[in-house]
This record gives structure tokens, sequence and C-alpha cells, in this order.
């Protein structure tokens, strides 16, 4: 766990603070996954889109105009912004933004970036790295659970 | 190798060729190894398979695709229509090796077929027969599992999903690939069963133009491939016949290099928007044109995909990515399924980036409106990553004549070339089709004892067909059986736009026979032995 958000709300240049909490908690209702491996990677990816929003101005309005319409209705419908409601608060939020250009540009750019990070496959179960050489002799041509040699495929395989 | 030939631009080469994927590809090898002076005009770079090829599928999306503005029309026509690559080898550097060869009914499609509204079906104007030669010198290139090379053994993904063909009596093995599965062939290596190749390959194990053809021709000493060069027109003689054609090359500086003969493989978008844009006073619609099909029928082909959950792990990215078919829907049977045509199945799977945004694809990417997947339908397909099995169709799309590419009459590129506009409406035969793939998908997964099952619509399109017509009546019909040009004899057409219809076939291994047959028509030409 990072356990000093201020720290990384600071970290972010194209958002403030208060903006980068506010889309930091909107990613993590997209990919809520439970592994604690992966808030790191959330992070990261809200970091590179915060970069691409440094000098892409349409993407950062598309994205605070997007952002403050969240907040707002969460604030109309529950008397307290996005951050501050449950979960399932959260999720109704997005639900009511999820055809707007807006969701679903950022939806999109978050699953191409925090997707394609080495920890995510490791956290997921595909070694990526370790076997760049193929898997020739890795058993490619039979299942986990009737082959031999399982073992090498299963270790860190999680499954929701 | 021998060193790079360069040719004079005032001096007319022998042959000029536009395009290195598997039409333009073959047609280069053929005539290099057979002496003639080719020039190859490729608009995009060229890759090193060893230093720019990762196994990551996102990263490989977005080096190879070619970015070009196309804009999209139509009722079918997604927000990012197609998925093709722009650089030395074209699309053989995107795809997954599946070398199938076309059928005798499809070949005869408006005969098999009959009238179908909606449908401009036509018979091709050669039969298998004929082809046979070629496909055959085709899959030596390519090393052809089940041909010239052993059939390759199959991956998890096809282990996971056999039991449920067997189950239902299909026949699920392993699928004829142009990947060297048992060892090095033809001086490419070994596939190491890496996964993820259907975007670089980086040992050329899987063959492409890029690592076989076009080095092949390199070495012959008779070939000048410029790279980064995009024709912009055909330019014809006062008696009609092409004597040049003009391009641009990065920098935005024209040239013009003079040619015997010229060979369009742009693909069926670029192919049709160059001869379109090189329209004259003499050919006002357009050049080889006056059928009025340049541009006209566009296909690709009627695709679906479907992800299975399985109760186990699978580690379907393991390995060959299609390394294994079904083709018991492949027959013609419009009595029993309600439509014309069949369609292949292959096994599939996707890297994770990939996975997340295709399985469930929003606006940017698919239909207007579509919405992509988030939250906890997200996680628990990408939690369970290494529990899938895949299947993907691949199906007979029927030709329209009012799906195609015309120029749009204001928005240019950068080198002031009118971009394409790409129209596409499905025709009421695929839907069918796409149903009952996703049906056949959906009961050899649950025979297979899968607990859940995700249908994932089309991908933006690969295989792109049609816009150029080959047929023997020049009222109806581009180019002539061997891609030429009915109205400019010595024009040649050799990429997938001269398929008349679609077949139900990856069209790489197709494209390439009828490449290798038109250079040695070419050839014949040359010598005198026809007109």
């Amino acid at each position: 766990m990072v356990n000093d958000r201020e720290s990384i709300f600071l970290t972010f240049q194209a958002l403030r603070p208060d903006e980068a909490e506010l889309f930091l908690g909107v990613i993590e209702t997209v990919l809520p996954h439970a592994q604690p491996q992966l808030d790191l990677p959330r992070i990261a990816t809200a970091l590179v889109i915060d970069a691409q929003m440094v000098a892409g101005l349409d993407l950062r309005a598309l994205v605070l105009d997007g952002l403050r319409e969240v907040d707002q209705s969460c604030r109309r419908a529950h008397g307290a912004g996005f951050t501050s409601v449950p979960p399932e608060q959260r999720v109704e939020a997005l639900r009511a933004v999820e055809d707007t250009p807006f969701f679903q540009t950022l939806i999109h750019i978050v699953k191409a970036d925090f997707y394609n990070r080495h920890i995510v496959w490791r956290v997921l179960g595909y070694p990526d790295l370790d076997r760049e050489d193929g898997y020739l002799d890795h058993g490619f041509d039979r299942l986990p659970l009737v082959g031999a040699g399982t073992a090498e495929m299963t270790g860190e395989a999680s499954r929701g | 190798m021998a060193s790079r030939k360069e040719y004079k631009l005032n001096e007319p080469v022998d042959v000029l060729v536009i395009g290195t994927g598997a039409g333009g590809g073959n047609v280069i090898r053929e005539l290099c190894l057979n002496g003639v002076e080719v020039v190859a005009l490729e608009a995009g770079p060229r890759f090193d398979p060893e230093r720019d090829f990762v196994n990551d599928e996102l990263t490989m999306f977005n080096k190879l695709s070619s970015t070009d503005a196309i804009i999209p029309a139509g009722d079918s026509v997604g927000a990012f229509p197609v998925w093709t690559v722009k650089g030395v080898g074209g699309s053989t550097v995107h795809w997954t090796g599946n070398s199938l060869r076309a059928r005798e009914h499809e070949l005869r499609a408006r005969s098999v077929y009959g009238d179908i509204d909606g449908a401009s079906l036509t018979d091709w104007p050669l039969t298998l027969e004929e082809l046979n030669p070629y496909y055959e010198q085709a899959e030596r290139y390519f090393g052809v599992t089940g041909r010239v090379q052993p059939l390759q053994r199959t991956n998890a993904n096809v282990a996971a999903i056999k039991p449920g063909a067997d189950k239902l009596g299909l026949n699920l093995r392993a699928t004829p690939i142009g990947v060297n599965a048992h060892g090095p062939y033809d001086g490419r290596a070994q596939c190491t069963q890496r996964g993820h190749c259907m975007q670089g390959c980086s040992n050329g194990a899987m063959w492409s133009t890029l690592t076989e053809a076009i080095p092949k021709a390199e070495k012959t000493g008779w070939l000048d491939l410029r790279t980064g060069c995009q024709a912009l027109t055909i330019n014809l003689d006062a008696s009609g016949r092409a004597k040049s054609v003009t391009y641009a090359r990065a920098d935005g500086t024209t040239e013009e290099q003079a040619a015997k003969m010229v060979v369009v493989a742009g693909n069926s978008i670029n192919t049709p928007r160059l001869l379109l844009n090189s329209a004259t006073s003499t050919a006002p619609d357009g050049l080889a044109n006056s059928s009025g099909q340049v541009g006209r029928n566009f296909m690709c082909h009627v695709t679906g995909t479907s992800f299975a959950l399985m109760p186990h792990e699978v580690h379907a990215y393991k390995g060959i990515t299609t390394t294994g078919m079904i083709d018991d829907f492949s027959g013609n049977a419009p009595d029993q399924v309600g439509y014309v045509g069949g369609f292949n199945f292959v096994t599939v799977s996707m890297g994770m980036a990939t996975l997340s945004i295709f399985a469930q694809p929003g606006s940017l990417i698919s239909k207007p409106g579509s919405r992509g997947n988030w939250g906890t339908d997200l996680v628990h397909l990408m939690d369970n990553y290494t529990h899938l099995a895949g299947l993907h169709f691949v199906g007979e799309d029927m030709p329209n004549p009012n799906n195609g590419v015309t120029l749009h009459p204001t928005t240019k590129d950068a080198f002031g070339m009118p971009v394409a506009v790409l129209e596409y409406n499905d025709h009421p035969n695929n839907a069918s089709m796409r149903r009952r793939g996703w049906a056949k998908a959906t009961e050899i997964f649950e025979a297979a004892g899968a607990e859940e099952v995700i249908e994932v619509p089309p991908f933006p399109d690969t295989h792109l067909l049609g816009t150029c017509r080959m047929g023997d009546d020049p009222a109806t019909s581009v180019v002539d059986g061997y891609g030429r040009a009915h109205d400019v004899e010595n024009l040649f057409i050799a990429d997938g736009s001269v398929f008349p219809t679609s077949t139900a076939e990856n069209p790489s291994l197709t494209i390439s026979a009828l490449a290798i047959r038109q250079a040695q028509h070419i050839m014949s030409i040359m010598a005198g032995e026809e007109d």
C-alpha cells in the first residue's frame, strides 16, 4: 500500500491535488482490483495520464469537466463529493456518465496503460519477461492441470 | 547481399511496384529473382524485427499500425475502421500465419449461391485448379505446415477447447500456418512459441515479405526499395499507357519515377484511392475506371470472437496464437443455416491490454454508442486471464457495390492527397452468419465445461478485400484474372482489392498465389510470349 496519499496527489502536475485525488478515486473505481500489489500501478497509470494532460489541453479539459460533473452529481445525490462517498455510490455516479465521451475516453486510456504494465501482467498470471524465450520448452502444448511441469505457470495466477 | 540498386528517375525501370505487403512483396521477389529491374515504393518505414518487435501487443500496435486518416461512413464502420501495417512487409507483419486455400465453391460464388439481394456476387475469373500451382509455390515460400512442413503441435488453448469440439463431433485440429514450427526453414528461425505473435514475429519464424520476399529480392541486386515514399498519382502517356508514378517523400518533396510497367499493391483502401486520385481529362472518373467499379464492393470478413472462462487454468497466450482450427462450418448450406457461404473457427488469445479493450470495445474503436467495460465486470474478466480460452471465426462477407472507397472532397493528407472515405454497411447474410458463429462457439465452450462465455464484437478490419474486382468483362470489372487493368495495358493490381468475393479464408495466401501468378504473366509479356 502507498500510505502517504497526500504526497501522491502533490506529484501530479496537470491536476491540482484535490483534482488528482478525485481522478485517482475514479480510476480506482474503474479498476477495482483487490490485489494490494495493484495499488501502485493504478497510481502510475493516473500519473501517466496526468503527464499527457500537461501538454494535452483538450484531454485535460475533457477530463476536468467530466470529473467536475461526477463530483457534483455525488454532491447533489448524497451531499458529499465523490471521494467521500462509499464505493457503491461511486459506481452509481460513474454509471450516470458511462456513455459520455469523457468516460469512454478515460476508460480506454486507463485500460491501455494499466493492463500493459509488467507488474499487472505478473500479478494476474502472465509471466511476460520470464518467458521472452518462448514456451517451446515450457508447456505451451498442454494444460497445466493435466500436463507435467505445471507448477511454473500456476504460482502467481490470481482469480477473482 | 548485393549493394542497393539505385535506378534513375527519368530512365524507365522495368517494373515499379507500389507496396511491399503480400501482393507487392511476392511480385517483387518473383521479378527480381528473374532479373527484372524493380523500383518498390513503400509508404512506411522498414522495421528491424530483432530490434523493433517486442512481446507486447499494445506497444506493437502503436508501433506498426497505419494511422493514416480514413473517414468512416455507413452503418457498420467503427471509429477505428481498419487495422493494417504501414511499413515494409505491409500487413504480413501483422497476421496470424493462417494459410488456407480458398474453397472451390467460394470461387464460384454467384453460380453456387445464386442471386442474393443486396449482394453483387460474381464468379472469379479463374478456377481453383488454375490457382493451385501458385498456391503450392506460395506455400513453399511460407513454409506452410501440413503442406511443406509437418503440422505443428497445438497449444493449451486448443487442449482446453478440444473436449468440447470432440463431444460435438467437430474436428478441431492444427491450422495450416506459415510458421516454422519444427525448426529453421528457408533461412528463417524456428518458432519459440512465445505467443502474441500477430503483431510482429521477432525471429522471422512466421513468414512475412519483410523477412522472406524482400531480402531475397535485395540479394539479387535488382531491387531499388524506397521507404517513406507515398505514391500520389500514376501518370499516363499520350497512348494511355502508364509512364510514371509521382510520389512524395517523407519530407514532402515529390519525385516522378518512369516505368515500363506499374504494379499497385497498396491494399483495398489505398489502391483505389491512388487510382481515383490519378484521374485525368481522358479518365475523369479515375484511372482504370471505365467500368465505374474502382472503389466499389469493399469487403472484409464476417468475424467475431468468444472467450470462455474455464474452471481450470489454460494460459492460452502460450504458443502460436491461432494454432487450432475448426472448418466444419465452412461449407455452403443455406437451407440448413439460413445464410450462404461459411466460416472457419480458429483458436485465439490476446494480450492483457488488448483483451481489456477488445473484450468490450468502447466508442473510440468500435461503433458509435458502444460502451467499454469497467469496474467489477472488467476486473472479473482480467482476474481470470489465465483461465480464458478463445475462439475466433472468419467468414465470407457479401460484396455490396455501395460499400467502398471514395475520395473526400476537401480533406487531404500531409501531401495534399485526398483522404479516403470508407463506407461499409453490414449485409443481413453477415448478421446471420455472425449470430451462428457466436452460438456455435458457445456450444463448443459449454461442451468443454466453460463456466461463462463472453461474446466479443468484430475488431477493426485487417482483411481488406475488393474495390478493384477482377473479372473477364471490362464493363463490370477493373482487372482481368491476372490483375491486369482492362483500361491500361501496363498497369497491374496485386493486392486483395482484386478479390471479386471475399471467400472465408484469411487472404494472405491467396493474395500471394495471385501475385506470383501475376509476376510470371508480367515476365511472359516482357519476353514477348504474350500481349
